[in-house]
């Protein structure tokens, strides 16, 4: 077992797990809501499948920053998982890992519980070694 | 507040993610990180912490300069003996990261709860 450094945010959201799984892969609420002010959006995409990417291109205060990421699992809508790298890191190719979790909670709500793991560097080495073979593998069944 | 020119808050960044690298490089393992809880219960001789870790007296001791090098622990000779103690201001990098992070989560959370009541006030 490895313990990691590890932050974990969790909140009741207001709506059925459905709607709230969906608005993380909606470029539209993104906007919104993953750049709240003073954070200016400047450009969101997401392609929405396993080994697609998502891309936060943003000015924060005078700063622009880009956050990206792949997605690993979109299990609708219990677990959404994904990579997340950040220009505003020195080393930009430092990873970490997101994953979101839905749980329903109450009359139309969910749990959202937010976990983001940095990564070591020594594991991120062999994390991401094995996703490009895991990538691989997915390219070579789809032209095979 | 005061704001130091780019130039400068990018250096001091590169040197605080360096920081952070080696700090975390150094917790990403079990005998380390017991090693940290361990000295939290106050200062301790390589010797004591060896003797409870199924490890040889080198295996310790290599562990403790990889904390020494992270800026985790530091090590002092009392007498004839080595004594290694907490650098609580070693740990301020990843705590900063934490911190970061905890913010940036909490603040799209309650971005995100507010669009969504919103949205179902308008459903109405």
């Amino acid at each position: 077992m490895s313990e990691t450094v590890t932050v974990l945010v969790q909140r009741v959201m207001p709506a059925p797990p459905e709607v709230v799984f969906d608005e993380w892969l909606d470029p539209e609420a993104l906007e919104e809501w993953m750049c709240p002010n003073p954070v200016r959006v400047v450009d969101v995409a997401v392609d929405a499948r396993v080994g697609g990417t998502v891309r936060f291109d943003v000015d924060d205060s005078g700063t622009r920053v880009l956050i990206s990421g792949q997605f690993l699992t979109i299990d609708r809508p219990r677990l959404l998982r994904f990579t997340w790298t950040n220009s505003n890191w020195a080393d930009p190719t430092q990873a970490s890992i997101v994953n979101v979790t839905f749980e329903p909670a109450g009359t139309d709500e969910t749990l959202m519980s937010i976990e983001h793991s940095l990564l070591p560097t020594s594991e991120f080495e062999s994390f991401h070694s094995g996703w490009i073979a895991t990538f691989d593998q997915l390219a070579t069944r789809l032209t095979g | 507040m005061f704001r130091e020119p780019r130039p400068v808050a990018i250096v001091n960044k590169v040197v605080e993610d360096q920081v952070l690298d080696r700090a975390y490089a150094a917790l990403a393992d079990p005998t380390r990180r017991h090693l940290i809880e361990a000295l939290r219960r106050g200062d301790a001789r390589i010797t004591d912490l060896a003797a409870p870790l199924p490890m040889t007296f080198a295996g310790v001791s290599r562990h403790i300069g990889v904390l020494e090098s992270a800026g985790l622990i530091q090590r002092e000779v009392r007498g004839r003996e080595h004594w290694v103690s907490l650098r609580p201001e070693g740990l301020a990098p990843v705590h900063h990261w934490l911190d970061e992070q905890t913010r940036f989560w909490s603040d799209r959370a309650d971005a995100l709860a507010a669009r969504l009541r919103r949205k179902k006030g308008e459903g109405r």
